[in-house]
Parts: C-alpha cells; structure tokens; sequence
C-alpha cells in the first residue's frame, strides 16, 4: 500500500479565509486612514508657511487598491517641496517628508498585525 | 556604541576620497550646504535614520538615510549626470572606514533617485541630480 497523507477540512479553512478577508479590509482602511491623517496633519504642522503654498500642496488621496489592498497616497506637491525637502544652491535640505510618512507607514503596518494576531491568526516580524 | 557622527564623516570622507568624483566636481563634498562661491559639488544630507530592537530591548542595528546629490551651476547636465553615477558606483554595495564609529557595516546601498533644475534668475540656473542611499551599521 503506498504512503498517503490525508488532509481534511481545506473547504472549512478557505471559508474562514473568504470570511476573514472583507473584516481585515475594513479594519485595515481605519488603521491606515488613521495613521495617513496623521502623517498628513503632522506634515502641515511641521512644513513652514510663508505664502501657505508648501501647507497647501499637502494633500490625502484614497485609492482603490487591488483585491484587498489599502491604499492611501499623501502628497506634497507644490511647485517647491523638493526645494524645501533636497534643498537648494542657498538653502539646507529639510527632510520633512519622508520621515513623518515613514513613521506613520511602520506605525500603521503594526497596528494591522495586531489586528490581524487579534483575530487569532499568525504574522512573522515583518520586513522593512 | 554607535557615534552617528562618524558615520556622517565616514560616508563624506569615501565620496572626498575619490579622485574621479573630485575631478567631475571639483568644489568639494560638504554636509548641507557649499561655501558661497562653489559651482560644482556633492551635497551630504541625513534624511532619516532609525534603531532596531533586536535583543532585549536593546538596539543592535542602526539605518542612516542620506542624501547625497551632485549640483553644479549651468544648463548642461552632463556633469551631475557623471558625477551622480560615481557616487553611486562609491555607496552602492560599497564600503566604508566605520573604525571611529564604534560599528560594522551591514549594508550601504541605493535607495531612489533625486533629480531637479533650480532657477535661481533667469541666467542662473542649477542642476541637481543625486539619490538617498542607506547605510546599515551594527555594533563592533
């Protein structure tokens, strides 16, 4: 008789996933809703105003992401945030951006693991 | 212990030491800003940076972001777009003289690009072309 393996209860775990996944989705747009708010509440505190412009080209766009993927951009785009971000030939670099937002996006990852350990499943340490 | 600024001093010190990158930007390598006058140079800047917990609360492995960017006055961007492939030739997968820092490097590589003109008058303008490179150290 040859070796087998039986496995069983494949259509209940795929059911539990199928189940799982909207819920995650859900709570995964708070999550990163939140921490994008932040990130983007944070950058207009913190960028100078002189005429308004660099506050005002901070903005928030939600995406629809593929499958249940979360997406959220935030964007500075005035016409002189690289200026005041890599600097210019008489101004420093003030590097503004790209700390705040990858702070809120490593906050953010984390919150959505313990949601995930909440509902019980299990999340390796994740990369950076 | 780790000493960041040796670190900053150590990824000035591998670009200042290189002779095809001070041939292409004959001003300098500086941290910042350039002395008034400068017309070619490199431009050293810390964009982030962040510990790692990895044993006991205590942290193991530090991540510098720099960025490192070639400027140089004029319309032509002939002599960023040379000088920024030496830099990258110098810091990705490079090494570095860590010996005062107080650490080993884990990892210098290339993380993505910085390019922009800068009208300062109508007559000045300004190339600036270089990337944000990340340097991974760990205690010795």
């Amino acid at each position: 008789m040859p070796n087998q393996l039986k496995l069983t209860g494949f259509e209940e775990l795929k059911r539990e996933f199928a189940r799982l996944a909207p819920v995650a989705q859900s709570a995964a747009v708070s999550i990163v809703g939140r921490h994008a708010t932040a990130a983007r509440d944070e950058l207009v505190r913190t960028y100078p105003s002189i005429t308004g412009a660099l506050r005002a080209g901070v903005v928030l766009i939600p995406r629809v992401g593929r499958g249940i993927a979360v997406v959220v951009t935030l964007r500075s785009g005035s016409d002189h945030a690289h200026f005041y971000e890599f600097g210019t030939v008489h101004a420093r670099p003030h590097a503004t951006f790209i700390p705040i937002t990858g702070r809120e996006r490593r906050a953010a990852t984390l919150d959505v693991i313990d949601y995930i350990r909440e509902q019980g499943l299990t999340v390796d340490r994740p990369h950076d | 212990m780790i000493d960041p600024n040796e670190v900053d001093r150590a990824v000035i010190g591998a670009l200042a030491a290189d002779a095809t990158l001070a041939g292409l930007l004959p001003g300098g390598v500086f941290w910042d800003l350039a002395p008034v006058g400068s017309t070619a140079f490199v431009i050293v800047s810390l964009s982030t940076s962040r510990g790692y917990d990895e044993l006991a609360g205590g942290i193991t492995s530090r991540t510098f972001v720099y960025l490192v960017k070639a400027v140089a006055k004029g319309t032509s961007s002939a002599p960023t777009a040379a000088a920024d492939a030496r830099i990258q030739a110098i810091l990705d997968r490079g090494t570095l003289d860590l010996a005062a820092a107080g650490c080993s490097l884990m990892i210098a590589r290339w993380i993505d690009r910085v390019r922009y003109t800068e009208n300062v008058t109508a007559s000045e303008i300004w190339q600036h072309r270089g990337g944000r490179y990340e340097v991974t150290v760990t205690p010795v």
